[in-house]
This record gives C-alpha cells, sequence and structure tokens, in this order.
C-alpha cells in the first residue's frame, strides 16, 4: 500500500512535469511565433523582446536555436552591434550542431566589418575555426573569403604571418575584402611585424598595385580612398628602400628615389595619408640631395594645420639637413630646440607612467590630455599621437559603441521597460568596463613607446650636436668661421610658367600653401 | 529730385563697398607689416631663411570666356551725372592677358516718373546755377551720353589671394585695360523747365581703367573698377542752329564750345567665368 502510495506520488510528480514541460513547450512554440512575427513585420524592438522571452522560459532545442538566433538578428537590423555579437557569439561557440551556424558566422563578420573590430570577434571565431572547418568550408565562397579577410588580419596582429598569409592569399578578386586583403599581403611581403625577413619588393608591389587597381581614384568611400593612398605610400616606401640601397650616383637608384617623390606627391592634399606623406617625401628629397624641398616639407608639417599630428623625428631631419651643408649655427639651433621640448615632454610622460594609473582610468586621462588646457595629464602631442594610432581608434570605436547600446537600452522606452533592457545594459555596462581594462592597458603601452622613441630622439639629436662640435672644431682649427654668419634672403626660386604662382613665406599661415613650401638652401662647406 | 537722390544713394553704395575694399586691403596690408616686422627680426640676427611657395594656381584664366554685367555710375558729376549698366565679354588669351568687347548703357528717370531713358541727367549743381545764378554752363560740358562701346585690351599683373579670420579664403587679382570705340552724344538741357532736344552724335572715346576681381570660386568673382573714359566734345552751334527753333535758340548760348571730356566712372558687378574645351589645364 506504502509501495503504491508512493508509486501514486512519483506518477504524479512525472506528470506534473510533463504536463508542465508540455505546457512550456506550448507557450514557447506561441511566443516564437509571434516573435518571428514581429520580426516578419520589421517591428525588431517587439520581435526582440519576444524572442527574449522565449529564451528565459528554457525552451526545447529547436525553439532555442531558433529564438537566439531571432534575438541576435533583430539586435543586427536595429544596429545594436555589440548586443547581436553576444546572441551570435553564443551560436558560434556550440558549432557546426548549431542549425544557425553559418547565419551567426555571416552576422559576425558582418558586425567585424561594420565596426572595424580586428580584436573582439576573430577572438570568437578563430578558436572554432578548425573544429568546424568542414561546415565553414561550406559557406558561401564570397562569406567565407570575407572570414578568411578577418581571421587573417586577426593572425598577422599576432604575429602569425604564415596563417596571414594562408588566409589573405584566399581572397579572390571581386571579394570586397579583396583590397585589404592586399594591401596587408603587400605589408607582410614588405616585412612588417617580422624579425631578420628580407623585403620582397617585387611581391609586395604586386599587391599594392592591385589595390590600386581594385579602388578608383575618385572613390566616394574614404575608407577605400584612405587605403588606396595607403598603398600607394607602400610603393613610395617600396622604391625609397631599394633606392637607399644602392650607391650614389646609380642611375637605378635616381630613377627610384624620383619614382617614391612622384608617388607621395601623388597622395591628395589634405587627405588623411597626407601627413605621412610629407614626412617620406622629406626623407626622399633628402637622399635624393634635394634639401631646399626636404625642408618644405618638414615646413609644411610644422603648420598649425598639423598641430594634431606629431612628427618628432622631422626635426632631427631638419638638423641633419643643415649639418649636411655645414650650417652649424643652424644644426645647434635646431638640436637645442629639439632637446628643450622633448626633454620636459619625455619626463613628465615618465612620471606619469611611474605614477602607475589605474588601468580603466587610462581612458579617461588620455581624453582628458587631449585638451591643451590640461597641464598634468599626458603632454598633449603625445596624447594626440597615440589618439591617432589606428589600433587606438578601432578600440575606441569599440569602447564608444557599448556606450552607445547601453544608452539605448537604458533610455529607449520599448526596451527600458522589459527585462531585456536591464540585462543587456547591465552586459554593456560590465563588457564596457571590461574593455575600458583592455584599451587602459593598450594606451598604457602605447605611451611607454611613445616616450621611449622621444628619448630615442633627443638622443640621436644629441648625437648630431656631438657631430656638429666635432666638425666646427676641426673648422677652427682651419681658421674658419662657425657662427656669426650673415644670411640674406637669396634669390627667387624657379616657376616654371604663368599657372604657377610664387610666394614669399613671411611666416603667415596659409593654408593653400601646404605642401609647395621650398627652402632655398646654399651650402656652406667648402671644397 | 527723387531720382537725383537716389542715384546719389546708389553712389553711395558704390563709395561704401569701396570704403569696405579699402579697409579690407588695409587689414590685409597690416598682416604683411606684421609679418615684415617678424622678418626684421630674423633680419637682425643676421640669418634669414629664404623659404617661399611656388604652387599651381588654384584657377586658370587662359582660354576662358569672362562674362561681367556690371552697375555703373559716374563719378565726377559736376554739371552732369549718368548711371546704368555695364557689359563686358572678355576672352583671355593667357593667364594674364584678355581681350575685351565692352559697352555702358546710361539710363536716368523721366521727370514724370513713368520710366525711364536713355541718358545721363543735370546735376543739381547745375539746377542751382541757373534758378540762383541765372546762369549756364558751357553748353558742351551739359553734353551727355546714352551709351558707349569699345574693344579693350585687359592685362593681370598682380594676382593675390585673402583670407579672412582664417576661415574662408579666395583670391583676387588686379588688373588694367585700355582701349578704343565709340559714344553717343546727346544734348538735352534744361532750360526754364522746358527740354531743349537735339539730334544725336557720336564721339570717338578712348578708356583707361583699373580693377579688381575677388573670386569666391571657380566660375563666379566680385569685380570692380573705375575707368576714365576720355572722349573729345564739341557743341557746333554754327551746325546746331538750322535744326532748332528760334525759341529754343533764344535759351542757348551762341557760341560753339569745346572740350576733352574726362568721364569717370565706377563699376562694380560679377564676372562669370566661361571655361572652353580648350581653356588651359
Amino acid at each position: 500500500m506504502i509501495c503504491s502510495l508512493k508509486d501514486s506520488k512519483t506518477l504524479s510528480s512525472t506528470l506534473t512535469v510533463f504536463l508542465f514541460t508540455l505546457s512550456s513547450v506550448s507557450l514557447s512554440a506561441q511566443n516564437i511565433d509571434s516573435a518571428v512575427r514581429a520580426f516578419q513585420n520589421k517591428n525588431y524592438e517587439n520581435a526582440a523582446i519576444e524572442f527574449f522571452q522565449v529564451l528565459k522560459t528554457q525552451p526545447p532545442a529547436s525553439v532555442l536555436s531558433e529564438a537566439q538566433y531571432g534575438l541576435a538578428a533583430s539586435f543586427d537590423k536595429l544596429q545594436l552591434n555589440m548586443a547581436a555579437l553576444k546572441y551570435y557569439e553564443d551560436i558560434a561557440v556550440v558549432g557546426s550542431d548549431h542549425p544557425y551556424f553559418d547565419k551567426a558566422i555571416e552576422g559576425l563578420v558582418s558586425i567585424a566589418e561594420r565596426v572595424k573590430d580586428d580584436f573582439k570577434i576573430p577572438t570568437v571565431i578563430d578558436p572554432l575555426y578548425d573544429a568546424n572547418l568542414s561546415a565553414l568550408e561550406q559557406l558561401n565562397p564570397g562569406l567565407l573569403q570575407r572570414l578568411h579577410f578577418v581571421l587573417g588580419q586577426h593572425a598577422l596582429n599576432k604575429g602569425k604571418v604564415q596563417d596571414a598569409l594562408g588566409f589573405l592569399q584566399s581572397v579572390r578578386e571581386g571579394n570586397p575584402a579583396f583590397a585589404r586583403s592586399q594591401y596587408l599581403l603587400g605589408l607582410i611581403r614588405l616585412g612588417v611585424a617580422q624579425n631578420s625577413v628580407a623585403p620582397s619588393y617585387p611581391k609586395a608591389l604586386t599587391h599594392f598595385d592591385a589595390v590600386r587597381n581594385t579602388i578608383s581614384l575618385d572613390s566616394d568611400n574614404m575608407d577605400e580612398r584612405y587605403l588606396r593612398d595607403l598603398a600607394t605610400l607602400g610603393i613610395g616606401r617600396a622604391s625609397y628602400e631599394q633606392a637607399y640601397l644602392l650607391e650614389e650616383g646609380d642611375p637605378e637608384r635616381d630613377r627610384l628615389l624620383s619614382e617614391s617623390i612622384a608617388l607621395y606627391r601623388s597622395i591628395p592634399r589634405f587627405s588623411k595619408a597626407w601627413p605621412d606623406s610629407l614626412f617620406e617625401q622629406a626623407w626622399a628629397y633628402t637622399v635624393n640631395n634635394e634639401y631646399g624641398k626636404a625642408l618644405g616639407a618638414i615646413q609644411s608639417l610644422e603648420d598649425p594645420y598639423f598641430e594634431k599630428e606629431f612628427f618628432p623625428e622631422a626635426r632631427n631631419l631638419r638638423a641633419i639637413i643643415y649639418y649636411y651643408n655645414c650650417q652649424w649655427d643652424r644644426v645647434n639651433g635646431v638640436v637645442g630646440d629639439t632637446k628643450a621640448m622633448f626633454n620636459p615632454l619625455v619626463e613628465r610622460a615618465e612620471r606619469i607612467l611611474q605614477k602607475g594609473e589605474t588601468e580603466s582610468d587610462w581612458v579617461s586621462l588620455l581624453e582628458s590630455s587631449l585638451n591643451a588646457s590640461k597641464t598634468d595629464g599626458i603632454p598633449q602631442q603625445i596624447a594626440n599621437r597615440i589618439a591617432k594610432d589606428g589600433q587606438y581608434k578601432k578600440m575606441f570605436r569599440f569602447l564608444n559603441e557599448l556606450k552607445r547600446e547601453a544608452n539605448v537600452f537604458q533610455n529607449n522606452p520599448t526596451f527600458a521597460s522589459s527585462n531585456i533592457g536591464q540585462e543587456l545594459t547591465s552586459f554593456a555596462l560590465e563588457t564596457q568596463q571590461a574593455f575600458s581594462t583592455v584599451l587602459g592597458r593598450f594606451i598604457q603601452s602605447r605611451l611607454k613607446s611613445v616616450t621611449s622613441e622621444l628619448s630615442d630622439i633627443t638622443t640621436r639629436a644629441s648625437l648630431i650636436s656631438l657631430e656638429t662640435k666635432t666638425a666646427e672644431t676641426e673648422w677652427l682649427e682651419q681658421g674658419r668661421a662657425v657662427e656669426g654668419q650673415v644670411r640674406k634672403r637669396l634669390p627667387r626660386p624657379f616657376v616654371p610658367d604663368e599657372t604657377y604662382q610664387f610666394w614669399w613665406y613671411n611666416g603667415e599661415h596659409w593654408i593653400d600653401e601646404l605642401g609647395f613650401y621650398e627652402y632655398t638652401v646654399k651650402t656652406e662647406c667648402y671644397e | 529730385m527723387k531720382t537725383i537722390k537716389s542715384l546719389h544713394n546708389h553712389f553711395h553704395i558704390v563709395v561704401l563697398i569701396g570704403l569696405i575694399i579699402s579697409s579690407w586691403s588695409m587689414s590685409l596690408m597690416g598682416q604683411e607689416v606684421g609679418a615684415e616686422e617678424k622678418l626684421d627680426e630674423n633680419a637682425s640676427s643676421g640669418d634669414i631663411e629664404t623659404v617661399f611657395a611656388v604652387q599651381a594656381k588654384s584657377r586658370l584664366h587662359g582660354g576662358t570666356f569672362e562674362f561681367s554685367p556690371m552697375y555703373t555710375a559716374s563719378l565726377n558729376n559736376r554739371f552732369t551725372g549718368h548711371h546704368g549698366l555695364s557689359l563686358n565679354l572678355l576672352y583671355h588669351i593667357k593667364e594674364n592677358i584678355a581681350l575685351e568687347l565692352g559697352g555702358n548703357v546710361y539710363m536716368t528717370a523721366q521727370d514724370s516718373n513713368t520710366g525711364f531713358r536713355l541718358g545721363g541727367h543735370e546735376t543739381s549743381a547745375t539746377e542751382q546755377l541757373r534758378s540762383d545764378e541765372q546762369l549756364s554752363p558751357e553748353a558742351v560740358k551739359l553734353m551727355m551720353h546714352e551709351w558707349s562701346a569699345a574693344a579693350n585690351v585687359a592685362w593681370t599683373p598682380i594676382s593675390a589671394k585673402f583670407s579672412f579670420h582664417g576661415v574662408s579664403l579666395g583670391t583676387f587679382d588686379l588688373f588694367v585695360t585700355t582701349g578704343v570705340g565709340l559714344t553717343s552724344t546727346q544734348f538735352r538741357p534744361s532750360i526754364n523747365d522746358a527740354f531743349i532736344e537735339l539730334p544725336q552724335g557720336l564721339a570717338l572715346q578712348m578708356n583707361l581703367g583699373a580693377g579688381i576681381r575677388f573670386y569666391f570660386n571657380d566660375w563666379v568673382a566680385l569685380r570692380f573698377e573705375v575707368r576714365d573714359y576720355i572722349s573729345p566734345l564739341s557743341f557746333r552751334y554754327d551746325v546746331i542752329q538750322a535744326s532748332i527753333s528760334s525759341t529754343q535758340a533764344a535759351r542757348l548760348e551762341r557760341q560753339s564750345t569745346f572740350e576733352v571730356r574726362n568721364f569717370l566712372s565706377a563699376q562694380i558687378g560679377l564676372s562669370f567665368v566661361i571655361p572652353t574645351p580648350w581653356r588651359s589645364k
């Protein structure tokens, strides 16, 4: 009897669980249908809320999968990239057994492209690549190539050059990621991110040319235009490096230098790549013994227009040019200014590094340091340099996206009144906090490297100064004057024809003259 | 009188614009002076860097046409005054040389305020002279013009540029021009509130001018110029006496008078640059 009662209780419990499960399944099925209808009606906010509710009912696997994808796709449609990423990630980590694995990979790749993310999403996909290779190989070829670009870029960032080559070479012409892949391949062929690897210039040129042939000169897409300019700079650098290895007087050297200069000059004025092209021009002109033009390029870089650019090495280059022309007093002036300018920056940056900010505080410290009025932060020139770093920009954009989405989930009336709003606000804020730490670590690391670079520059300035002192001593021993030279304005320059205008530089800022400056340099060396 | 006052207002606008341009130029010159001071500092240290910019012109004129509609008003209005419309068509054969066909049409309001008629007007000084002093200027000085047309050559020796608080940027050029043409002569004095209108004549006219064009973009510029139209004018009583009535003759001085008139005018308007397929690239 007892036994019977016990059996009866067990049966009752089992029945209760069965009935509950049955009702739960039925409820889930109803809700998922409603969510799908909302999605199909493009009411993505309500669709997201309903898919989210389905997930919370612990539905059976088939409904769960559909709800996960529906939720991710709804956020994707709402351009809530971080939220979409979270749910696509949930699907992707399950692997190819998940019915929406392919769709999740496509979603992740699209988000990576949209937010230019090359650190978070690759780290989601990379670990599951090998285990799901056969499923991934079945993807649409266009999507697979886009995925390969994301992974190739990630591999290159990690220094896995062979992996990067494999991924990037699989991206075919016509694919949206082709030009970007070719650019990275060009960098790899130049030996970027590799130690003791000889550059392969012909291969690099082939890749850079492919970028230039793929992107039209008058493309409306600014990112594409920038990539094209970077490829042009890449070819210019390759020509310059090859020329530098040749003996002076070699016609091939002259040809390569001229080619390099022409490429640098072809970068559109006021474009994003223009400051770099001016700096590269300055070096190429110097090596080509065109000192006046080299100083002119440096003069442009020193204009207030480029106040947020930081090319500290340009000061040493100016000193070197004066040195080549035996203008010792000018060398001493530039070297003195360089030390006076950079030594305090190095000292201040070192003090901040020693102070040791909390990792997440570096982000706010950098932001406040970009404001010139802050005198106790990171020196503004260094802060600008870090803020212009491509990797920093990507990470900062990612952080801002998290902030934006936290704000949406907090303030959007539809989301704010539901559990999804609270949960995803917490998710965005927690991720933001965690990511601030990562970004802070990056800023700290960049501050160290820029400080070290500045320190090296002042050291090199000291070496130039030492060389100059030696030369001055030799001159004095030969009875030559080393200072007190009177230099008058030299004759006006050659003006090609009436389609050109000529202006003296009077110390004024004229934006239209940038890139056209030139000095007349008269050597003061004795034969 | 209303017309004349209105005319004077127009003239004041021209003068005002001229003053603005002058003050602007002066501020530019002020900048230059500042720069010179800086150069002087360098000069005192005995070390001057020779730095310059050689840049391709932002806009090229060679091979383009330029069409300029302008408002024109005479400046030396002693006994007569003129205002009207000036139209000029230029072809820039080189960057700094242009051939120009230009014409002016002078208009003045009818006394009845019913509309405009061609020609100039007598100044209030002339009217006052007649009413208060019972005097009249020499007849030749009352001759007016209905229109003038000339073929000119323009030379642009100076191109410059300007910025305004570092925000806007434009270029301007200074030009001089000269040419020859014809002008119509009109004799229509108002004596005792009655007009004496004699047949029109023609006179040769030479002009000399200088001006400035401010370019705001590649195809439109503000143009301001001053021109001196020089023409030999004559009032030949012996020629006209047969064609006037004795009443009219009684109101006119009975002697011929001559002068070489310097008709100074200011013109302001727009210049539209019309490119051609063969323009300078």
